[in-house]
């Protein structure tokens, strides 16, 4: 009964549902998302007419928890923090600038905790451990009064040194719910006990706004899916790039918070490797915005700590993307010097476009897109959505044309030129800017607005290839059924060699992170032999800072320590030149990953077809590198076989969106069903 | 390599998509190699971005600099640069492929004598092509005083090792013999030669860097593209230059006092600015600014121009800084001055004293021509070094050395206040240093950490808060202090206000805060020494503000008392807010609209008009 895996993308404009059976075939639905987040869930089960004890699994992805994030729609949160030491955030970013030469560019902005939320408790912890202040009780409850009295439910706890001893912590988290029982309290140490106070406390603080946020939404999902016959657990892309239970999810949302993203990233990757490449950069363009990603030699770029907004890190480790704002909502409008620009603003699902007719009234890409021909008004999800080419019109030649002077397809050209030059420095920031050349890469085009895009982007940064995947507007759908479930957890410990590690302590740490891990993969519903952890020691010379992780496997003994020590200065000899040999080695810290395989799915290759299709009609097309109106083929894609070939011009429709390919540029169909376009103008590929 | 300055939008033959390629990629291998600077050196002042690197053509121009690199360094690469060439070109094996060459002298384009630059060249098929150099403040280099910041110092003598271009690897071989003499000289020869070899692999970084991409793209193409970059910076600030208009301004700023003469009083920086059309130029004529100093507050000619350039940079922070601004950018200094001192004046102090003030001024005068550009004045930079014992368990009495600096206030500016404890305006790519790690790494405790309320200048736009800090030694041995910043209370006066907007408050330094041997201290000492469990207080200025504070709304000011930035009293004396408390825990405040109308009513009619207004 339980045949189908479910992936569900759920983003600012559309919920994308992928439902994939045990033969690797695959059902889709694309519906509006709803104003609680959820409810295209259900829509869509209505749509496909399935139930959920039909379902295997159901795993999930959400730009839930970075919209919060960077519209800051979060509860009010307060901070209890060591007397004396409040300087802390408001040193944000740690004294540093985004832009370290504009002034005006205010980032970073202050924290989500005002200055008059940071409450004060006389207590100290030093760096050894060792407690010089116990908490003052009085104090405490004092403080625990005012919060109640202020009303503010959502409360992080952050005391210096409280990675090497969380006891003041917890008993500051015990009295405030003593005396406001209602109260949703984290500490600093079981967030994540790591040294250095601001990344430390801003975790935790975007941790526990994000609760109340992500558990609503959750149980609610959770409680409709069961009220639908779904037995399982919903299980939610990490930012990592792995999955996540509810309850884990619910505990710490901030790993979630880029997951929609993280979710594109390993389908580009999995589209990718299927393909025949190993360098890939992944072009997802939704409603809102473009994300890039980048996968070297077959691994996903990861970050150790990283940020959806400049400045307020979280201490967790993600796949590492580019977001700019730059989607087919993206507002174009003039700055005050005069100059032409597009987004970061965009006018999201509702009212959206003016061509949706929904009451939207600035100009957005997607209008541009239908005065250009290159959007068919009745070719958006198969006709389901409404298009108005007049108010399209209107909307370029009122909010535009006027201004630039000229004719509404001129103006509509620059809109689309403005917001893909956007683009093309997101691809810049994630490849040049990181010593890579992205003529060494393939782009994978998709998200609903990437195929409009990817031909052009790829070739004004000479990137030869793109693969247009079968489902574009469904990709990262997809992506969630092919991650793996994955928890990391880890601690600051630190030895001033390694020679001193007390290494009972050590195991005993090992020992309670590989059960927590373990744990959660059991409520995962992940068999024994299906669990993987890999554990990692933090070392590096003394004196240093920047660590390196050194793998270990089984019970620690010194003799193993020494084993492990010397792997650190042969991999360390491998990055640098120098041997620091006789130097001592120390020990700042344990990691601890734990990684439950699931059945992924996997695309199966299509047969050879005929290669004959004909295009089903052609229309007028305006093409910038043309200089104007072309009539241009209009190909169907669902009629396009295996090995079919074509040159643009061309445009290739589809129910979730529509790929273009300008004059000049190869097309052919791959056998797993990608269009891969080649933009060097070769007429070759891959 | 002749660069052909007018030449037309071509980049010296380099088709514009590999051009943009390789303009970025220079870059980040600037960025690449301070990474692996930050990654390999074993002092936290370099981890926490102390550093700055640069590459630079066979000329020793400089053609890119790291994005997050220290503002008063970038200046002061070129000059060094050219003053290996200088000393080794001519010189029979003088620049050879796998040198690289230490330098620190501050006349010839260093800047004070902690940052050590590391600088070499880069071949190809045998040719010189490039130079790459990165530059770190050393946690010492010897002299009387621990950290080599010597407040007392007068001369260069000293204040530490003077390094002039030095050869300490020869074709890839490290000369044990000259590293050792480095490293007899100062005080952590191990953590220092760890720094140095941080510095080293940072060079390879760089040239394995340029090697890859000439094989990818050629030498030409590579070379093309470098001489490209130059110009390509030089028509961007061209470019702006053309739409200011045409004139020249003045303005000055003064160091509070010279230590060793307090009684001369103020020291002046004078500076004029002259912008011209054709050809575009910003000229900054420095005559006018007084004479040399007898301690460290001076600046020299390399990093007095670099105070120029990087305070430009704040007024046009788009368009790339490298040595095509030099095309636009000219500097006209006096013979010799408290701006372009030389040999022997001291100059370690020179980023509070000389560095500072260049900046301020440059901000000041442009205020003038373009006041939605700059901002009101900044805090000053700090000097924070101890030395002494670590007496605590399992540190085997190891000697320290500890070197802070602080944040503090921004100016207010056009539309919106200063920020609150910011790095200093020397670098903003500095993280400050965590003080969970400070207090791991030296024997000392922070008993306070936190803003400041009142700090900052009133302002339409308010300045910054400043920070005040009190550290304390704790199981630490003979610990010795040196100190130095300026715009101390005894000097002219905090960071100035701008528009009307007022000043942030000064400096304030003491010891032994909160017991019975209290006691201030000047903003200029060293070898200061600090008991067992002595302690020792600062409080950072906040940042001037912008326009007149009583054109600022009422519910700003109300936010600002609500958050502790600004006291009811000052609420009520400075914006003409009346404010009355009902519950504070339930931060239930009102103001009082009736009273604050009547109250800005009587300050205007009573006040002397005596600001700046808004032009």
């Amino acid at each position: 009964m339980a045949e189908f895996r479910i992936g569900v993308d759920i983003g600012g404009t559309f919920t994308d549902w992928v439902m994939a059976d045990s033969e690797g075939g695959v059902q889709v639905v694309k519906t509006p998302t709803t104003p609680d987040g959820f409810g295209g869930v259900f829509n869509a089960m209505d749509e496909a007419e399935v139930t959920g004890d039909r379902f295997r699994s159901f795993a999930h992805g959400t730009t839930l928890g970075t919209n919060a994030l960077i519209e800051r729609r979060l509860p009010r949160v307060a901070m209890v923090t060591t007397r004396g030491v409040t300087a802390v955030l408001t040193q944000a970013a740690r004294g540093s600038k985004e832009d370290i030469w504009d002034i005006y560019h205010e980032s970073p902005r202050p924290s989500i905790v005002k200055p008059r939320d940071r409450l004060e408790v006389t207590e100290r912890t030093l760096s050894s451990g060792e407690v010089r202040t116990p908490l003052d009780e009085r104090e405490a409850r004092a403080v625990a009064r005012i919060l109640r009295g202020r009303g503010i439910r959502t409360i992080a706890v952050c005391f210096l040194h409280s990675y090497t001893n969380g006891r003041n912590e917890r008993r500051m988290k015990e009295i405030i719910l003593e005396e406001f029982p209602e109260a949703l309290v984290r500490t600093s140490h079981e967030t994540i006990p790591r040294i250095l106070e601001y990344e430390r406390f801003t975790t935790t603080i975007l941790n526990v706004a994000l609760i109340p946020v992500m558990i609503d939404y959750l149980q609610a999902l959770e409680q409709g899916l069961r009220s639908r016959d779904y037995p399982g657990d919903v299980l939610i892309v990490q930012s990592a790039g792995g999955l996540m239970g509810v309850e884990a999810t619910s505990n710490i949302p901030v790993r979630t918070a880029n997951s929609g993203p993280s979710a594109g990233a390993i389908a580009a990757r999995e589209i990718g490797a299927l393909a025949g490449f190993e360098n890939i950069i992944g072009l997802d363009i939704g409603g809102t915005s473009t994300d890039v990603s980048v996968t070297l030699e077959g691994q996903l770029r990861t970050t150790e700590t990283w940020e959806v907004e400049w400045g307020h890190p979280i201490m967790f480790p993600a796949v590492d993307i580019i977001t700019v704002g730059a989607g087919g909502g993206s507002v174009a409008w003039f700055d005050p010097g005069g100059k032409l620009r597009s987004g970061p603003h965009s006018m999201r699902a509702v009212p959206g476009p003016a061509c949706y007719g929904k009451g939207g009234d600035q100009p957005t890409n997607t209008d541009a897109h239908v005065v250009m021909g290159n959007l068919r008004p009745g070719a958006m999800l198969g006709g389901a959505m409404e298009i108005s080419p007049e108010l399209a019109h209107k909307v370029i030649h009122d909010g535009i044309g006027r201004r630039l002077g000229g004719d509404t397809v001129s103006a509509a050209a620059a809109v689309i030129a403005v917001a893909e030059a956007n683009m093309a420095n997101a691809i810049r920031l994630a490849t040049m800017r990181r010593g890579l050349d992205p003529r060494d890469f393939a782009l994978v085009a998709f998200g609903g607005a990437g195929p409009f895009h990817g031909a052009r982007v790829a070739a004004e940064l000479s990137i030869p290839t793109v693969l247009v995947p079968p489902r574009p507007g469904l990709t990262s759908a997809l992506g969630c059924l092919m991650a793996d479930i994955r928890h990391d957890l880890g601690a600051s410990m630190f030895y001033g060699e390694a020679a001193a590690v007390d290494i009972d302590e050590m195991n005993e740490r090992f020992d309670e992170f590989d059960a927590q891990v373990r744990a959660a993969l059991d409520r995962e519903g992940i068999a024994p032999e299906s669990q993987f952890v890999e554990k990692t020691i933090d070392m590096c010379y003394a004196g240093q800072w920047r660590v390196f992780a050194i793998p270990v496997s089984g019970k620690m003994t010194r003799e193993s320590l020494s084993e492990s020590v010397e792997l650190f200065r042969k991999l360390y000899l491998q990055r640098f030149t120098f041997d620091l040999g006789e130097r001592e080695v120390e020990i700042h810290g344990i990691n601890v990953t734990g990684t439950g395989i699931s059945d992924k799915y996997r695309p199966q290759a299509a047969e050879q077809g005929s290669a004959a299709a004909t295009a089903s009609a052609s229309r007028q097309v305006y093409w910038r590198e043309a200089g104007g109106w072309v009539d241009t083929p209009v190909w169907s894609r669902p009629s396009l076989p295996v090995g079919f070939r074509t040159v643009g011009p061309a445009v290739v429709e589809q129910m979730d969106s529509t790929t273009l390919a300008p004059p000049g540029m190869s097309l052919f169909v791959d056998r797993h069903l990608n269009l891969v376009l080649d933009t060097t103008g070769e007429g070759g590929g891959a | 390599m002749n660069s052909d300055r007018r030449g037309p939008e071509l980049t010296h033959g380099v088709d514009p998509v590999t051009f943009s390629i390789l303009s970025s990629a220079f870059v980040s291998l600037v960025d690449e190699m301070v990474e692996a600077l930050r990654d390999a050196c074993l002092s936290f002042v370099i981890y926490c971005g102390d550093v700055s690197g640069g590459m630079l053509n066979a000329r020793g121009e400089l053609v890119a600099q790291g994005t997050r690199d220290v503002a008063v360094h970038v200046g002061a690469l070129q000059p060094s640069t050219q003053s290996v060439i200088e000393d080794f070109a001519e010189v029979e094996g003088g620049i050879e492929e796998g040198d690289v060459f230490a330098f620190n002298e501050p006349y010839r384009g260093g800047t004070h004598l902690p940052d050590m630059t590391f600088i070499s060249p880069i071949f190809w098929e045998g040719q010189l092509i490039a130079f790459t150099a990165t530059k770190g403040h050393w946690s010492d280099v010897g002299g009387p005083t621990p950290g080599s910041m010597n407040a007392l110092a007068l001369d260069i003598y000293a204040e530490g090792l003077v390094i002039p271009p030095l050869k300490v690897v020869s074709r890839r071989v490290i000369r044990h013999d000259v590293k050792n003499l480095i490293m007899a000289n100062i005080r952590l020869p191990v953590n220092s030669t760890g720094d140095l070899i941080a510095h080293i692999e940072a060079a390879r970084v760089g040239e394995n860097r340029l090697h890859t991409l000439i094989e990818k793209y050629g030498l030409e193409t590579v070379v093309g593209s470098m001489e490209g970059t130059l110009d390509h910076s030089e028509r961007e600030l061209a470019a702006e230059i053309l739409r200011c208009p045409e004139g020249t301004w003045e303005t000055d700023d003064f160091i509070d006092y010279d230590p060793q003469a307090p009684e001369d009083g103020p020291v002046r920086v004078s500076l004029k600015m002259t912008i011209q059309h054709d050809p575009p130029r910003v000229i900054y004529d420095m005559t006018g600014s007084g004479p040399p100093v007898q301690s460290g507050m001076n600046g020299t000619r390399g990093s007095t121009t670099g105070a120029l350039v990087a305070g430009t940079k704040y007024i046009f922070p788009k368009p790339l800084m490298n040595a095509g601004w030099l095309r636009i950018i000219k500097a006209i200094f006096p013979e010799t001055s408290v701006v372009n001192a030389i040999r022997p004046y001291a100059v370690c102090g020179e980023v509070s004293g000389a560095y500072e003030k260049t900046t301020a001024c440059v901000q000041r005068v442009w205020a003038q021509v373009a006041p939605q550009r700059s901002f009101a004045g900044n805090f000053n930079l700090e000097y924070v070094v101890a030395g002494g014992v670590d007496d605590r368990p399992g540190r085997h009495n190891n000697y320290f050395v500890y070197y802070h600096w602080h944040t503090g206030g921004w100016g207010g500016k056009f539309g919106a206040d200063g920020r609150d404890c910011g790095a200093a305006i020397f670098g903003l790519g500095i993280l400050n240093q965590s003080s969970e790690v400070i207090e791991r790494m030296w024997p000392v405790t922070f008993d306070r950490l936190a803003p400041v309320t009142d700090s900052m200048g009133a302002g339409q736009w308010r300045g910054g808060a400043g920070l005040e800090s009190v550290l304390r030694a704790e199981n630490a041995g003979g610990v010795r202090l040196s100190y130095i910043a300026d715009r101390g209370e005894e000097g002219p006066g905090g960071p100035r206000g701008l528009f009307g907007g007022e000043d942030g408050i000064p400096i304030r330094v003491a010891k032994h805060v909160g017991t019975d041997q209290e006691e201030d201290l000047p903003i200029y000492f060293a070898d200061e020494f600090v008991g067992q469990h002595g302690n020792f207080y600062h409080v950072s200025s906040g940042g001037g503000g912008y326009g007149d504070p009583l054109e600022r709304e009422p519910e700003a000011v109300l936010e600002d008392v609500l958050d502790r930035y600004v006291s009811i009293e000052s609420a009520l004396r400075d914006y003409g807010v009346v404010i009355e408390v009902r519950d504070a825990d339930l931060l239930d405040y009102l103001i009082d609209v009736k009273a604050t109308q009547d109250l800005r009513a009587e300050l205007r009619a009573a006040r002397l008009n005596t600001g700046e207004k808004l032009p």
